[in-house]
């Protein structure tokens, strides 16, 4: 989830681009025709397709999954991506179709260099499962995939321990007027802290969400698909400065040893509005089903926090042409990717606010 | 202790002065060119009988004491004019004003017998290139645009950006590390449409000196070079001028005496001198044809216009004053009309600068010069949109300005002390006041009823004071030390920097001296860029207590030998190796503009988007020059490596800035085949700049942690992200260019005129400019990646902005 003004950031970026690009390309007009070539894939001796794998494991899993899939490198034709069945809010599946070049059939295995567990792919959404492995705090994992001839590895530690979740601080807002809809919306606050762990580089994942069960608006019951029922989750964003940053990574940079303190966590209610031409109505929160938070403190390894700071840092500047570019980290031998390892602290409760 | 030490030093020189008083004479003037009275800076005053001598001050003033003798020859050399030779009684003190005489006017076969150089051997100062004006003329542009900083670039250890752009890439460093100064005052953006062309015109200029290393301490404040400019003073005997008609500017310059007695030599003369393009005019019809096509009734247009005044008035025999000013704009708009919609936009830039400089001589060893100095450098894009709905009877308006700027008000005082024969000191200090505006933003929307205005401000003090001596211990060992010390206050925060410089030269040779420096250079403001294609979207902006000040240190040895004096053949080999702390550089992600909602913009400063690190830069340098006969010119090579290391970029791996470049090659010949013809040509070659691009976009899979199994997979779903193959990995392709020029002069009865035609990329290389990932089906800018077309491929474009590009001009001058 993105911050409440990610939508308002976006149409001011957009507006403000549509307005200098014609100076910008009008520049390139008088000054000369430009001139534009493809360039010969000569140019680039490493071009290959590459193997990217993803697996972040820690000691609460049940199920280890494995995401395998192809990197498309420029100069090779685009595919026909597969669909695949994806569960939505009301119990069906849709099939989506994602930008994924999946894998099939590749042989993935996990070893802590005395047991080893071999994956199994699911048919349904090519992710590769294993079940009854136990991840250990403080191992050092290596995961292998080969396939045709793509052949990956990577190495992860799981961290020994997760510090305790403390002063944990939920409260409720209501903002007024929010958005181009003039919306009334209401919202929770989140806050919490840890006690570092000194004398060690430490990277910290903080998440928070509340779900509960609501039906849509009784004006839009009549129908077939009347009195739908669904279950809502709203992630909580951290901010502390209403930047459009998510801020639930954190390292202890500076802060060794201290207490660290969590970003603002904000989460809506999740109301949906549905629109016809009698207006605009909301969804209900159904009272007597469970309204819960789940909030958790991630201790999690460094490469996992390059990773994921590079890959979400990559997504946000992929609409502005002017950002400098974001390399993606990996940690994955001959392919992309990251295997990473985490340890996690949960805490679940009811909402009484 | 210390100050013991200090006042020991200063007995002694006293005790040598009065010593030296009783033995020694001293003689001093101002060398001016023929004619036109112009001051010369840098000629070479040369006593052979005592192989020792100095150069003319930027004032051309000079100064020798020398041991009393009957007679004494002197010679008065500089490039471009012909020598002179004195022989004068020396028993007593006495001052010698020269005049020489420009080659130009002078038979071409006696100006071959007579010319010199001024010998690189002879002087201590190393890495230092005197960029001569006359050839600056005569080198083939881009559409015949004169351009000194084009002119510099073709110098070994000096790079250029990317295709057409000014910018001087000096040894490693960016292009915000060059002190560009032009009459004392320093020049922030000295650049015309987007970098093709520079703000500096040519026909005002007197000199041109670019230092690349062995700083000496009278300068401070970047870390890279120093381009130092001087206008012309304005010819005290006629009225003059000259100018020229182009394909896309006119220019003209005129100056004369200015006469307030008319039975009183006169003391005073000007320089006006203006530029302005017509491409909005050329353009206009262009731009309204494009938008016609795709319906929109609009027009745009741009041009750039530069004036230089200047004044100068004796005041008496040894008072002097010089008032100064530049003024340039760049101008861009485009307006569209349509029946709902309006919108209105534009960007301008330029520089504003004025210096006021009282030359005093106080006696005939001691020349002060005070300098009161006035530069302003602004950047604005503004945008206005305006929508009516015509059903509701409303209309929405949205209103964007964003502005940078930099103003200074600097006091400069220097004095130059010609003590004796074996040591002149320069001591100084200079001040400056900076008033910072890094961004300034107003937004309107009268949709979301958003008025919201952003403009943070900031003032700053950096100074400087100077002790320099060029030293000249025994005869064939020149040295020039100094120390600068140089403070800088920001918001309470006070950075105190000492910057020791040395360089020293020992000659071997009667034509060949051995040369090695160092210098220390502390920068208190950066330049942040990160466009990469031009665009003026730099950001000045101060140290502050986030962002301490940038320091080099550099270590150079160098070669330097004259081989053959007559023909003015030199030839340099230089090797320097230069190390950087607190660069910066935008943090990957970063980007100039991002604004949002008042609180982002007001939280998201430039301090916010910045990371500094560590860069290294090392090399060789050859230039082989000619400077006079019928053919001149000079050839240059480079080879260096630059690299930087960041923490916070490429995983804090080592990587190349994008203008790392191993090979620079660059040839400049000037033929003059008779009176009437003179040849030029350039070739360039550049290793190309290492850059950024996508090698493929895969799904990267993230943990997010969420349990919604409408778009996660128990927490992990994907993102579509680009493989970019580390940092600055690809290597573009190399730039490699020729161009062309033949001018034909004639001497007309009142004024000479030169035809100047001149061919730029004569076999049409298409160098890149830059490059994007796109469809190979479609050639739109951005996106148009359409994954339903099967046959669709991603490929690299490159970009490449001038072909064979042909021009000529008409210039006069009487």
């Amino acid at each position: 989830m993105k911050s409440k003004y990610y939508s308002f950031v976006n149409i001011i970026k957009v507006r403000f681009l549509k307005l200098l690009f014609p100076v910008f390309l009008g520049s390139m007009l008088f000054s000369c025709e430009t001139i534009i070539d493809e360039i010969d894939p000569s140019k680039f001796p490493g071009l290959e397709q590459k193997l990217v794998m993803a697996s972040f494991i820690c000691p609460q899993d049940t199920v280890l999954r494995v995401f395998l899939s192809k990197s498309l490198p420029i100069y090779s034709e685009i595919p026909k991506y597969e669909p695949v069945k994806v569960p939505n809010a009301f119990g069906d599946t849709n099939l989506y179709y994602k930008k994924v070049i999946y894998v099939k059939n590749a042989l993935v295995e996990i070893s802590d260099g005395v047991n080893k567990g071999t994956f199994t792919m699911n048919p349904v959404n090519f992710e590769y499962e294993l079940r009854g492995y136990k991840i250990v705090s403080g191992k050092t994992y290596t995961l292998r995939a080969s396939v045709e001839n793509f052949k990956v590895e990577a190495n992860a530690t799981v961290p020994n321990e997760v510090p305790e979740i403390e002063n944990l601080k939920i409260s409720r807002y209501t903002n007024y007027n929010q958005g181009f809809n003039k919306d009334t919306v209401n919202g929770f606050n989140l806050t919490f802290d840890w006690k570092d762990f000194p004398n060690q580089e430490n990277y910290y994942k903080v998440f928070a969400e509340y779900s509960n069960y609501q039906k849509t608006p009784k004006e839009f019951s009549n129908g077939i698909n009347n009195k739908k029922e669904f279950k809502n989750f709203s992630t909580f964003f951290w901010s502390n400065n209403d930047l459009n940053d998510n801020l639930d990574l954190i390292n202890d940079n500076l802060l060794d040893g201290k207490t660290i303190f969590s970003p603002k966590g904000q989460a809506h209610e999740g109301k949906s509005n549905y629109c016809n031409n009698g207006g605009c109505f909301k969804t209900e929160i159904i009272k007597n089903m469970p309204q819960l938070f789940d909030i958790q403190l991630w201790h999690i390894s460094k490469d996992m926090y390059q990773y994921m700071k590079s890959v979400r840092q990559s997504s946000n500047i992929s609409d502005n042409p002017f950002s400098e570019p974001v390399p993606v980290f990996t940690n994955v031998k001959n392919g992309l990717g990251c295997f990473a390892a985490y340890n996690k602290r949960v805490l679940v409760m009811e909402n009484k606010f | 202790m210390r100050k013991h030490h200090a006042l020991l030093l200063l007995c002694i020189l006293f005790i040598q002065a009065k010593l030296s008083a009783q033995t020694n004479t001293t003689i001093s003037g101002y060398v001016r060119e023929k004619g036109s009275k112009e001051l010369l800076i840098g000629v070479n005053v040369y006593v052979p009988s005592l192989s020792t001598g100095i150069s003319t001050n930027t004032y051309g003033f000079y100064s020798l004491t020398l041991p009393k003798t009957d007679s004494l020859t002197l010679v008065f050399s500089f490039v471009g004019y012909s020598k002179k030779i004195v022989k004068l009684p020396f028993n007593r003190n006495q001052e010698y004003n020269v005049e020489l005489e420009s080659d130009l006017v002078l038979d071409e076969l006696i100006v071959n017998a007579q010319r010199q150089d001024n010998a690189l051997s002879e002087t201590p100062q190393m890495s230092k290139i005197d960029i001569p004006v006359n050839q600056i003329k005569k080198i083939p542009t881009l559409l015949g645009e004169k351009d000194v900083l084009k002119v510099i670039q073709l110098m070994p250890g000096v790079q250029k950006g990317s295709e057409g752009s000014s910018g001087l890439y000096v040894r490693g460093g960016g292009p915000d590390q060059n002190l560009i100064i032009l009459d004392d005052a320093n020049v922030y953006n000295a650049s015309h449409l987007f970098g093709f062309f520079s703000t500096f015109n040519g026909d005002a200029i007197k000199s041109v000196e670019l230092t690349k290393g062995g700083f000496p301490a009278r300068y401070g404040g970047r870390l890279s070079s120093v381009v130092e400019m001087n206008m012309k003073d304005g010819n005290k005997q006629k009225l003059s001028g000259e100018g020229g008609i182009g394909l896309i500017s006119s220019r003209l310059v005129l100056e004369g005496p200015i006469k307030l007695n008319k039975n009183k030599p006169v003391k005073a003369s000007y320089i006006v001198s203006g530029r302005r393009t017509y491409l909005d005019v050329v353009s206009r019809p262009f731009i309204k044809a494009q938008n016609k096509k795709s319906g929109i009734d609009g027009t745009g247009g741009y041009f750039f216009y530069d004036l230089n005044a200047k004044l100068n008035f004796e005041l008496g025999s040894k008072d002097k004053l010089y008032l100064s000013g530049y003024f340039g704009r760049d101008i861009f708009t485009i307006k569209s009309n349509s029946s709902t919609e309006t919108f209105k936009n534009g960007i301008n830039w330029g520089n504003a600068t004025s210096t006021l400089r009282w030359n005093h001589q106080f006696n005939q060893k001691l020349f002060a010069n005070t300098s009161l100095i006035f530069s302003d450098y602004q950047f604005n894009i503004s945008g206005e949109e305006k929508i009516k709905d015509i059903e509701n009877d409303r209309e929405t308006s949205f209103l964007i300005n964003y502005q940078s700027a930099i103003r200074d008000f600097s006091l400069k005082y220097d004095l130059d002390f010609f003590l004796n024969r074996f040591h002149t000191f320069r001591i100084g200090l200079q001040t400056t006041a900076h008033h910072f505006t890094p961004e300034a933003s107003i937004l309107k929307d009268s949709q979301s009823n958003l008025n919201f205005e952003n403009k943070k401000t900031l003032n700053t003090l950096e100074s400087g004071i100077y002790l320099e001596d060029t030293w000249h211990p025994v005869e064939n060992i020149k040295v020039n030390a100094g120390l600068r010390f140089s403070h800088y206050l920001t918001d309470g925060k006070q950075y105190f920097k000492p910057e020791p410089r040395i360089s020293a030269s020992y000659k071997f040779s009667k034509d060949m001296a051995l040369k090695a420096s160092y210098a220390e250079m502390n920068q208190y403001l950066h330049l942040l860029s990160n466009t990469g294609i031009g665009l003026p979207t730099d950001l000045w902006v101060p140290s502050t207590t986030k962002t301490p000040p940038q320091h080099s240190r550099q270590f150079a040895v160098g070669l330097a030998k004259d081989l053959n004096e007559a023909k003015g053949i030199s030839i340099t080999l230089e090797g320097y190796y230069k190390n950087m702390n607190r660069i910066i550089n935008y943090k990957e992600g970063a980007s100039f503009l991002e604004i949002g909602s008042p609180e982002v913009t007001d939280k998201n400063t430039w301090e916010d988007k910045i990371t500094s690190g560590i860069g290294e830069s090392y090399g060789i340098e050859f230039l082989l020059q000619k400077k006079i006969g019928k053919f001149s010119g000079w050839a240059g090579y480079t080879l260096s490596r630059t690299v930087w290391q960041f923490p916070e970029l490429n995983f804090g791996q080592e990587f190349f800035p994008k203008y790392d470049r191993r090979h620079d090659i660059s040839l400049v010949g000037i033929y003059e085949v008779s009176k009437r013809i003179t040849l030029s040509s350039t070739w360039v070659y550049g290793t190309g700049n290492a850059l950024t691009v996508p090698i493929s976009e895969y799904s990267a899979y993230v943990n997010g942690g969420s349990s919604n199994p409408g778009w996660t997979s128990n927490g992990v779903f994907p993102y579509q992200v680009n493989e970019y193959g580390g940092k600055n990995s690809f290597r573009a392709e190399p730039y490699h260019r020729l161009d062309f020029g033949i001018q034909f002069h004639k001497q007309k009865k009142r004024h000479e005129r030169t035809w100047d035609f001149s061919v730029y990329n004569v076999y049409n290389r298409k160098n890149p400019f830059f490059y994007t990932v796109g469809s190979n089906l479609s050639n739109n800018f951005f996106g148009g990646n359409n994954f339903q077309n099967i046959d669709q491929k991603m490929v690299l474009k490159r970009y490449s902005l001038f072909p064979i590009v042909p021009s000529f001009s008409y210039n006069f001058k009487f």
